[in-house]
């Protein structure tokens, strides 16, 4: 637990914020919508609110953990200790997810009693906790992507900034290009945000759990650069000049 | 224990030959490392740290080799390491600091944990501001904290790289006696280009310069080689400088001229008297040579 608290606080403790800051601002929003527009019926309500821990959400961990990863103020001294830093990048990843995962379980538990998460049709059963906990793939799976490319762009590039864009430019490909990963099956298993978007589709389950294969794929990736010290120290060396 | 350094060379992509084949014999107690800036100091002291995998060449450090995977995490288990630029975590407090690398070190019993970073403070003498956040110190206070952490493990291989420089002279003094306790049966490098550091703390001492060591001995022996080739010479006129292969170590205006201290093959001109080398006279006599 110590060790998880000073990295925490290493990583600053407004890194966790992101989450409720994302959370909160989206209710206000949707709220907001619902008072003072013509456009504030149940259905697009929904889907804001839904979109908020399915999209919103894993976007903002993604960018958090590629800033994170292979930036760290001591590196120089990280990569003298017999502890390797690629351990403390996973473990700050998954400090991120984790603060992610928490807040999406809190809203969706009032989205859920609320009827405010959008049911996509694969899990649209009676059977309360059954399909609460399978919803939790909603976010779990994209937060899980995200955060995976996040951690292995930047492990590659070496550059918190390039890989924070370069997932967001994925993530606008998913929110306006969808059409595609819904008409080609071969896109089907990459579909990031078929509950905001597409919830009829009938790959909904298989592309959640295909997902969360491909982020353990992507957190491997990332991890084989990190154990080696010298392109660190160099990025780290760029960075202080 | 030992550290034995065998033609060791490091080449950045780009063709940058840092290192030319390094071999150096490093036994216990202080070892002054000095060069100029880009002689491939750091580039050594990261290699021995484990950071940087050199080009080719070997590095025993007592039992392991350093170079292979096992090796190289038994050597940072007994190794301590003060980077030329230590970053450290603004926030944190220098006794939080120092229990985080505590645990990083490995240090797991808490108890045993806070009672070394306790004494490492004292030894430092921080523990009146320990409770402060980092952002707060001055860069000699830093330092402090960083050969704090670096004795942590009380390792038996300490490096540290350019640990003065920027410091203030009293701040200097203070460092400089704190490393000069550090020898005893554990390797100390010492990586520098202030010669005064050096001769004020180092037995034996290794000459940089170019990726290649130009002499490697005992300060005395460092000395003793440039015997001969020292000179003082007093001209009328300050902008009378001496002539010839050689090189001004210093200058000294007087009321009625200049004296001038310098290295070289011969007598400069009638007049120089020989002087007794200082380990700054033979450090000039050596990267002028070669």
């Amino acid at each position: 637990m110590e060790r998880i608290w000073y990295e925490l606080r290493v990583m600053r403790l407004w890194t966790l914020a992101v989450p409720v800051v994302i959370v909160a601002g989206m209710t206000l929003a949707t709220i907001a919508i619902r008072l003072f527009t013509a456009h504030g019926d149940h259905h697009t309500l929904a889907q804001l609110m839904t979109a908020t821990i399915e999209m919103l959400l894993p976007l903002g961990a993604a960018v958090v953990v590629a800033s994170l990863t292979t930036s760290d103020q001591a590196m120089e001294l990280r990569l003298t200790l017999p502890q390797p830093f690629a351990l403390t990048a996973l473990l700050r990843a998954a400090l991120v997810i984790a603060a992610s995962g928490a807040v999406a379980i809190v809203a969706g538990v009032f989205l859920y009693h609320w009827k405010f998460w959008r049911i996509p049709a694969q899990a649209d059963y009676s059977g309360v906790a059954p399909q609460f906990l399978e919803l939790q793939l909603t976010w779990l799976a994209p937060l899980l992507v995200l955060a995976a490319l996040g951690f292995a762009l930047a492990a590659l590039l070496r550059n918190g900034a390039l890989s924070g864009a370069v997932v967001g430019v994925v993530w606008l490909i998913e929110s306006f290009a969808y059409g595609y990963f819904v008409v080609y099956a071969w896109l089907n298993p990459l579909f990031l945000f078929p509950t905001t978007l597409a919830p009829s589709v009938s790959f909904w389950l298989s592309s959640r759990l295909e997902l969360i294969a491909l982020a353990l794929v992507l957190f491997l990736l990332g991890w084989l650069p990190l154990r080696r010290g010298e392109s660190l120290i160099r990025s780290a060396d760029a960075a202080s000049e | 224990m030992r550290v034995i350094v065998s033609g060791l060379r490091k080449t950045y992509r780009g063709g940058v030959h840092a290192l030319n084949g390094v071999t150096l014999d490093i036994p216990s107690g202080m070892f002054g490392l000095l060069g100029p800036n880009g002689a491939g100091k750091t580039t050594l002291m990261r290699i021995l740290a484990g950071i940087l995998r050199p080009s080719g060449g070997s590095v025993q450090v007592g039992a392991f080799d350093a170079l292979s995977g096992k090796g190289q995490l038994a050597v940072k288990r007994l190794l301590g390491y003060l980077p030329q630029e230590l970053g450290v975590y603004p926030d944190l407090s220098a006794r939080e600091f120092l229990d985080y690398i505590a645990l990083l070190k490995g240090l797991d019993d808490r108890q045993a944990r806070r009672q070394r970073v306790d004494t490492l403070l004292e030894l430092v003498a921080l523990s009146d501001v320990a409770s402060r956040k980092l952002k707060t110190y001055s860069g000699g206070m830093k330092r402090r904290v960083g050969i704090a952490q670096a004795l942590l493990n009380d390792p038996q291989l300490l490096i540290v790289d350019e640990p003065t420089a920027g410091l203030d002279p009293e701040e200097r003094i203070r460092f400089r006696n704190l490393l000069a306790d550090l020898g005893g049966n554990r390797v100390v490098i010492l990586s520098t280009h202030i010669v005064e550091d050096v001769a004020q703390t180092c037995q034996r001492v290794a000459i940089m310069k170019s990726g290649r060591v130009l002499f490697q001995g005992t300060v005395g022996q460092l000395t003793q080689a440039t015997r001969g080739h020292v000179w003082t010479l007093t001209t009328p006129h300050v902008s009378m400088r001496p002539q010839g292969d050689l090189a001004v170590v210093s200058t000294i205006q007087t009321g009625a001229g200049a004296q001038f201290r310098v290295v070289g093959d011969m007598a400069p001109q009638a007049g120089a008297r020989l002087v007794e080398p200082t380990l700054e006279d033979s450090y000039v006599w050596f990267m002028r040579e070669r």
